[in-house]
């Protein structure tokens, strides 16, 4: 990234905007090409199953012992 | 006004980039800033390896067995943060945007004004009693070994107050990078002070000791054990779901999808809020003192524990840049704020501490317990955003209409709010009321089998899901199906 740790300065509202849009196009180009490499959450998702799966069995587990 | 896909994407890159860390802007893949397992696990922890995780270890000794407390406790936050890091952070990682902006496709363009007043409250909240914390701690340290009273006079806890925050503006006002920097030295120092603090506790009392020290039965939260397991994995799942308004401003700067949930799990669960609490409850045990202020010096020595002790609270700093960033980014949902500087913005930010620095008995005494009780709000919430996201949506939306806040568009539902979502919210929060009070601890009959958490969870995403399928997604209301989906150009505009 570029000029990590400077203060952003000061815009008007519309080069906001602008950036905005900019930014938006990126994005949208970047899903289009259907090689986002953000659109992998299937892992994501098995790994907090799996955490949450853990978390229960251990509860269930020191539970049944009480 | 910003029209979709009007303009170059590659012009000015770094000062997007720059605008997106610090502001709403979608942050690109190429600008995310954590790159690594490790820096995101420390950001993480950071947050709850804070002064106050150790007062939340004396009040799990309060179930009636630390035993049960410590280890229903990290079940309970392993459960939560499992959960809390996809309902929240998810979509925020897709498309990289704020948490507020994320909450917008199922609450609506106004509706998602519920997460940005919750992130508000919860990062100043917490970023305040820690200030609070801090100030009076930092005070007591520098009055150790003189004649006059440790606690000190309320001039110097004011003193050092104001100062913390001038530290805390020239720090936040650096931006993202400064942020994670700032949040792993913090984590990593308070992981080390607590590990030595907990040798010391184990040193002068035996592991056998501080583990088999319970409360008396009658000063328990409950006599039955399996309800005291309860209660502690409630208040580690309630713990996590806290963390909800923190998710998305965090994983919209990660660039793995490897790093969305482990880091987040392990860092704030285990090393972060488990390590610390723990600490915190076998000390009380040991020492029968609540107080870090005061359990220190018994298992540290005079003079080490005040070392200790100072080093703890500087650690402090990065929890409090953590969330004073957060706020900065969130408060930006307020038109006006997009138009100032980002130092400006931070100092705005950080003007509720100075009423605290003169108040930071009062903030202490009454804000955390009021927190506690405001964190309700994201059990149901958290239900919502992940079958919003996840089921209904297939994890898709459209990342400009985040942004396109006029009748007509596709999240705007009615009159910019999704009721039905508010609707379960609200029926969530009762639900969860009903079968458990965080002020009181009074429980329900229900709350000794599953908690309350849990099951308002499973309850209110079944609800949801229900009332979507039949009420709104028929009437092509929300975008839903593609072929509600409303063609682009649109009006984009922070």
């Amino acid at each position: 990234m570029t000029q990590r740790g400077s203060e952003p300065f000061a815009a008007s509202s519309s080069n906001l905007d602008q950036e905005l849009a900019q930014q938006l196009a990126a994005l949208a180009a970047d899903e289009d090409s259907g090689h986002s490499a953000t659109r992998r959450l299937a892992p994501a998702l098995i790994e907090s199953a799996a955490w949450a799966a853990m978390a229960l069995a251990v509860w269930a587990v020191v539970a049944w012992s009480l | 006004m910003g029209a979709y896909a009007m303009s170059d994407a590659n012009a000015h890159p770094g000062i997007a980039t720059d605008h997106a860390l610090a502001g709403r802007l979608p942050v690109l893949l190429s600008g995310r800033i954590y790159t690594g397992f490790g820096s995101y696990l420390l950001t993480f922890t950071a947050i709850a390896a804070a002064s106050y995780s150790y007062l939340v270890g004396t009040a799990l000794i309060g179930v009636g067995s630390t035993r049960l407390g410590l280890v229903g406790y990290l079940i309970g936050l392993v459960l939560g943060m499992a959960f809390v890091s996809l309902a929240g952070g998810a979509l925020s990682y897709r498309y990289g945007v704020d948490t507020v902006d994320a909450g917008k496709a199922a609450l609506g363009m106004r509706g998602s004004l519920a997460l940005l007043i919750g992130v508000l409250v919860c990062t100043l909240g917490w970023a305040n009693v820690l200030l609070a914390m801090t100030a009076r701690g930092a005070v007591r340290v520098l009055n150790a070994g003189y004649a006059g009273p440790v606690a000190g006079t309320e001039f110097e806890v004011i003193a050092v107050g104001l100062a913390l925050l001038v530290v805390l503006w020239l720090l936040v006002r650096r931006g993202a990078g400064w942020m994670e920097r700032v949040a792993t030295y913090g984590a990593g120092t308070q992981l080390v002070v607590a590990l030595i603090l907990l040798g010391a506790v184990l040193y002068r009392f035996g592991v056998t000791k501080v583990l088999i020290t319970d409360v008396p039965q009658s000063q328990a939260y409950s006599p039955d054990r399996i309800t005291q397991l309860t209660y502690a994995v409630e208040f580690g799942v309630c713990n996590s779901l806290g963390m909800l308004p923190y998710m998305g401003g965090l994983a919209r700067l990660v660039r793995s999808h490897r790093h969305l949930v482990g880091p987040s799990v392990l860092g704030y669960a285990v090393f972060g809020a488990f390590v610390i609490a723990a600490v915190g409850a076998l000390a009380t045990a040991g020492t029968g003192q609540a107080d870090p202020g005061d359990w220190i010096p018994l298992v540290a020595g005079a003079r080490g524990g005040t070392l200790l002790f100072g080093v703890m609270l500087i650690a402090n700093l990065g929890a409090l840049v953590t969330q004073v960033y957060l706020a900065g980014v969130s408060v930006q949902q307020i038109r006006a704020f997009t138009r100032l500087p980002w130092s400006v913005v931070v100092a705005v930010v950080l003007i509720p501490g100075i009423f605290v620095t003169f108040n930071t008995r009062w903030v202490l005494d009454h804000v955390m317990n009021w927190l506690a009780y405001n964190g309700v709000m994201f059990v149901g919430l958290s239900a919502v955003l992940f079958v919003d996201f996840f089921v209904l949506r297939r994890e898709h939306v459209v990342p400009a209409q985040l942004f396109a806040a006029r009748p007509g568009q596709q999240y705007w539902f009615w009159g910019g709010v999704n009721w039905v979502a508010v609707a379960v919210v609200a029926g969530a929060t009762a639900c969860y009321l009903w079968l458990f009070d965080p002020l009181t601890l009074r429980a329900g009959v229900w709350f000794r089998y599953a908690g309350a958490a849990v099951p308002t969870v499973v309850i209110s995403s079944l609800a949801y899901y229900l009332l979507m399928r039949l009420l709104v997604i028929p009437r092509g209301i929300g975008s839903y199906r593609p072929v509600d989906a409303i063609p682009a150009p649109v009006e984009v505009k922070l």
